[in-house]
């Protein structure tokens, strides 16, 4: 498969085939800037270096309260 | 007394208060001036005349009646227009926004009218506070008062602009990777990110949730401090709103102003923009010499290292992109050609950053803030640049892009410290460009934004940068 349809079918499977269509030149930019920064951020391997949390259950609203 | 565009809010709202100013006179005379000059800026989206002379003609009887006053009483404020009043647009500068109209005002409209101020516009933002100076939009992105053919910076650049070209006394904008604190540097006004947490953001349009900052836009130091007291505090309607109580900070302005900051421990991050990214040199010689003016006052100046802006800059870009998409894969994948291109451009990285990269990123979020918490228990505050660049044409896209790396603000969304951006100075005019502005910012620990004030306070006393005005908008 083609450079080109690989990406073209890569965004039919995210549901964003009508944005393709739009930019299709800067979907390779995107998944390339995607993985460069991926590949930028430190790794962290100690298992219990847990990450931020803001979601906590002593602070949560309901969403019904926001509608 | 300062001319009556660039008065302070403070010095309104004590002139309403003693009868030396009727408020409806000076809406009725800052309604002339966005009349007069905002065709050249676009700041505005829309405006709230008729309520907003309704709310004046009440704040005057209030006056005479004697009635208990706020601080802000009978002064205008603006919002970007992602932050919700009851029964205006709120347009997020986006068609797919262009008919939202919430019932409800977000807590930080909520809080500035109950302290007597008077909601007077809704301010340009980059689409949804992350596209760009979009020229395929319904309105025109708004430009830089102190040259029109120049970026404001973003997202909030509506709020820079009003603010600067006194078009506005008070604006809030909203911060995820510099949007408060870009337009400040831009304009030379003073833009306040405080502690995440210290300001609701509900009723605000999210971009990330967890790097979302609602912040002050002013032209002092003072009115600053002033606009962030009212606006601060705890909501039980936010779930990461703080649960800290609010120190009062025009007492800390106070005390910059007349005692100074002698003793005062400043580190400076001068890696961010010497060597991590090279500055434009008129950014670091202005950050020297406001350096040698902080030093003349006291403090005590030490240069300090930490991790590489770049790598807390792609760490916040992960989690905002990831969050981002998040809010808007909906409208991506079913009305794509509502956007502008350049939002559409900047959010789709979004789409192919995985799970893990978002994890490792949340990972790393709490050892970068131990970093920026080590400099600061050897520091009072920290010092850095803003912008890497001043103000450059607004229809440059390749300056336009390459602006948004080009910071130092994304490591304190990212750590959620109080920063602040202080216009620090001019560029040199030349034949074809005239003075532009240029900022650094001061960093302060947790929810200690009193600290960031009083260095500011001292700074802006000793300078007066402030009283400079852009000079076509007089």
């Amino acid at each position: 498969m083609s450079h080109t349809n690989v990406t073209q079918e890569l965004a039919i499977q995210l549901g964003l085939q009508h944005l393709y269509q739009l930019l299709p030149e800067k979907f390779h930019a995107a998944i390339k800037s995607a993985v460069a920064l991926s590949g930028s951020q430190p790794q962290p391997r100690d298992p219990y270096q847990e990450p931020a949390h803001i979601c906590r259950f002593d602070n949560l609203v309901h969403p019904r309260e926001n509608s | 007394m300062t001319e009556i565009p660039y008065r302070g809010a403070l010095e309104i709202a004590a002139a309403i208060r003693n009868k030396r100013l009727s408020a409806t006179q000076y809406l009725e005379y800052i309604l002339s001036r966005i009349e007069e000059y905002d065709p050249a800026l676009n700041s505005v989206i829309t405006l709230n005349t008729d309520a907003a002379l309704t709310a004046a003609r009440a704040a005057d009887q209030a006056v005479t009646d004697g009635t208990v006053l706020g601080p802000l009483h009978g002064v205008p404020f603006g919002l970007k227009d992602i932050i919700d009043a009851a029964h205006l647009p709120t347009t997020a500068h986006s068609r797919i926004y262009v008919n939202n109209t919430p019932i409800e005002d977000a807590a930080v409209t909520e809080y500035l009218k109950q302290s007597g101020a008077i909601l007077l516009a809704k301010l340009a933002t980059h689409e949804f506070a992350f596209g760009g100076p979009s020229f395929d939009l319904p309105w025109p992105p708004a430009r830089n008062p102190w040259d029109t053919r120049m970026f404001t910076g973003g997202s909030s650049s509506g709020s820079g602009a009003a603010v600067a070209a006194g078009l506005i006394p008070l604006a809030l904008g909203t911060d995820t990777g510099g949007s408060v604190r870009n337009p400040a540097s831009l304009c030379g006004i003073v833009g306040m990110k405080a502690t995440y947490g210290r300001v609701s953001r509900r009723g605000v349009i999210p971009l990330a949730y967890s790097l979302d900052h609602v912040g002050p836009m002013t032209r002092t130091v003072a009115d600053n401090a002033a606009l962030l007291q009212v606006v601060s505090g705890h909501d039980p309607r936010d779930p990461a709103s703080a649960q800290i109580p609010v120190p009062n900070y025009l007492r800390a302005v106070e005390h910059g102003r007349i005692d100074g900051i002698k003793g005062m421990r400043i580190g400076v991050i001068r890696h961010f923009f010497e060597k991590d990214m090279v500055a434009d040199p008129a950014i670091v010689n202005s950050i020297n010499a406001a350096l040698h003016v902080l030093a003349d006052l006291g403090a005590v100046i030490t240069d300090v290292e930490t991790q590489s802006l770049q790598t807390f800059s792609d760490v916040n870009r992960i989690i905002l992109l990831s969050e981002a998409y998040a809010v808007h894969q909906h409208w991506l994948q079913t009305r794509p050609q509502d956007y502008a291109e350049m939002t559409r451009e900047k959010l789709l990285p979004g789409a192919f950053l995985r799970a893990v990269d978002y994890v490792q990123a949340l990972r790393n979020r709490p050892m970068f803030t131990a970093e920026i918490d080590a400099l600061l228990d050897k520091s009072d505050v920290l010092i850095t640049a803003s912008s890497m660049d001043p103000p450059f044409p607004i229809d440059d896209p390749e300056a336009v892009a390459r602006c948004y790396p080009r910071s130092a603000r994304p490591p304190f969304n990212l750590t959620g410290h109080p920063a602040l951006s202080l216009p620090i100075g001019f560029t040199e005019p030349d034949e074809d460009v005239p003075v532009l502005p240029l900022g650094l910012q001061v960093i302060g620990r947790h929810f200690d934004e009193a600290s960031v004030y009083r260095v500011a306070s001292a700074y802006e006393h000793a300078t007066k940068w402030n009283e400079v005005y852009p000079p076509h908008f007089l």
